[in-house]
């Protein structure tokens, strides 16, 4: 029993010898970077086989297809960027930011029109799609790597903390997005699809259907004497379509004559909020980066419209991947508020209703 | 007879606790996988019956599947994911 005392009393003695030393030399802090940094390491790798996987899955979808030069339209897809407009001369920023935006979208599409001419719209759309997720996964993992060896090369604990810090939510959200590439290659409904599936309900009663804006379709419907024109992307392939463009050219066709404007999307929802759950508000309701939001602003304002908002409330990861049950739910309930409000309006009165959102599995 | 002192009792409780957090911290909690399945829901336009199946490869919403025993359009009204929520094993509860 004496050995073991005087074993234990040694141990504990070059514990506390080297705890202080630690502390002495800044050894401790070295050592939590290296903890830190494993672990940061350790997400680093899982983000890089979510890209090499989102990748994969979209080279055998283009060949599947019948895509003949997939590595080269892959490769140029996942370094691809665009660069924000001017903004400290904001004088027609959104318009320069939508010209940017567009352009992006313009080229890569003449990258899958000219790989594969012969497929229909919404499959173009739904590889559209996939082309953007690997592109988000691919620039995520570069950004996270970048710090790491930065922090590294630099020994700047600061920039690892704060790594090691917001990785959780980063792995999150990038985990979102590799499950995102399976529905958009099913062309299933999405959480963020909510807004055009309310507005397609309003088509099944549409005695009339056209195209005010590119990817956008409109119909006009008739409800107990009020007159209705929905708004929603083409689907049912993967797009947003241009809602803003569409609003704006109904509102001039019906020379501003329109008593109420209604916006449906899905909104982000706080911590502790139901997913499903329902709420209005007045403003619209488009979660672009500014170009389309400001069009149906505009063209409220000019009429003095009345803009109203209608959000269903899910998490980010709920917004991109496959609708879910209590979200689903929500589009007879939002119909049936929509279809109240309309009645509320006098005999004779005009309404716009746009669902907003990708209309990923969403026709009209 | 020598007897083992407090002290040596606080250094195995120690060394256990110093064991078990750095076990902690660099083992993996392993979590469920979500099983899902995605359902597709028919519904007639006039009389409102409706019909659960497993989704199928060309379903979307608004889609026109046939003709119901009223004589009204069968469409696809909804499609969603139902299945098992994730659990996640929290530490002491937090």
């Amino acid at each position: 029993m004496q050995n073991v005392q005087d074993m234990l009393s040694i141990v504990t003695q070059i514990l506390f010898i080297t705890f202080l030393l630690m502390a002495f030399t800044g050894m401790d802090q070295k050592l939590r970077m290296i903890i830190w940094a494993r672990g940061i390491r350790m997400g680093l790798d899982k983000l890089e086989e979510m890209t090499r996987e989102s990748k994969e899955e979209l080279e055998k979808t283009l060949r599947n297809l019948g895509a003949k030069n997939v590595e080269e339209i892959v490769e140029k897809i996942m370094d691809y960027f665009t660069i924000s407009p001017v903004d400290i001369e904001p004088t027609d920023i959104t318009k320069r930011l939508g010209h940017i935006l567009r352009s992006a979208e313009y080229r890569w599409r003449e990258l899958i029109d000219r790989a594969l001419p012969n497929i229909s719209k919404h499959e173009k759309w739904n590889i559209l799609v996939m082309m953007e997720i690997t592109n988000v996964l691919n620039t995520i993992y570069k950004i996270i790597r970048h710090y790491l060896y930065y922090a590294l090369k630099n020994n700047n604990i600061f920039i690892i903390m704060q790594l090691w810090m917001i990785m959780p939510e980063i792995m999150k959200m990038a985990e979102g997005y590799r499950k995102a590439v399976d529905a958009f290659k099913d062309g299933k409904p999405i959480g963020d699809s909510v807004g055009p599936a309310v507005a397609q309900r309003f088509f099944m009663m549409a005695k009339r259907k056209w195209r005010p804006a590119e990817d956008t379709v409109a119909g006009e419907v008739e409800i107990e004497g009020r007159r209705v024109y929905v708004i929603k992307a083409e689907g049912p392939g993967a797009t947003v379509g241009n809602p803003g463009e569409a609003v704006e050219r109904v509102v001039e066709e019906l020379g501003g004559n329109v008593d109420l404007i209604i916006t449906v999307d899905a909104a982000l929802k706080l911590e502790g909020e139901e997913t499903g759950s329902i709420a209005e508000g007045s403003g619209a309701a488009i979660g672009d980066p500014g170009p389309e939001k400001i069009r149906i602003e505009r063209a409220a304002t000019k009429y003095g419209i009345p803009l109203h908002a209608i959000v269903i409330k899910m998490s980010n990861e709920e917004a991109i991947l496959e609708m879910k049950k209590e979200i689903a739910k929500a589009i007879d309930k939002v119909f049936d508020m929509l279809k109240k409000r309309i009645l509320e309006l006098p005999k004779g009165a005009t309404a716009i209703i746009v669902g907003i959102g990708n209309t990923s599995g969403v026709g009209q | 007879m020598n007897e083992i002192k407090l002290d040596d009792y606080l250094f195995l409780l120690f060394s256990a606790l110093l064991i078990f957090s750095v076990a902690l911290s660099l083992s993996k909690f392993s979590k469920k996988e979500e099983k899902k399945r995605v359902v597709t829901v028919i519904r007639c336009e006039k009389c409102g019956k409706e019909e659960v199946r497993e989704w199928r490869e060309g379903d979307y919403i608004g889609k026109v599947v046939g003709t119901c025993e009223c004589g009204g359009r069968k469409y696809i009204a909804l499609i969603y994911a139902e299945g098992e929520e994730k659990k996640e094993r929290k530490l002491l509860g937090i």
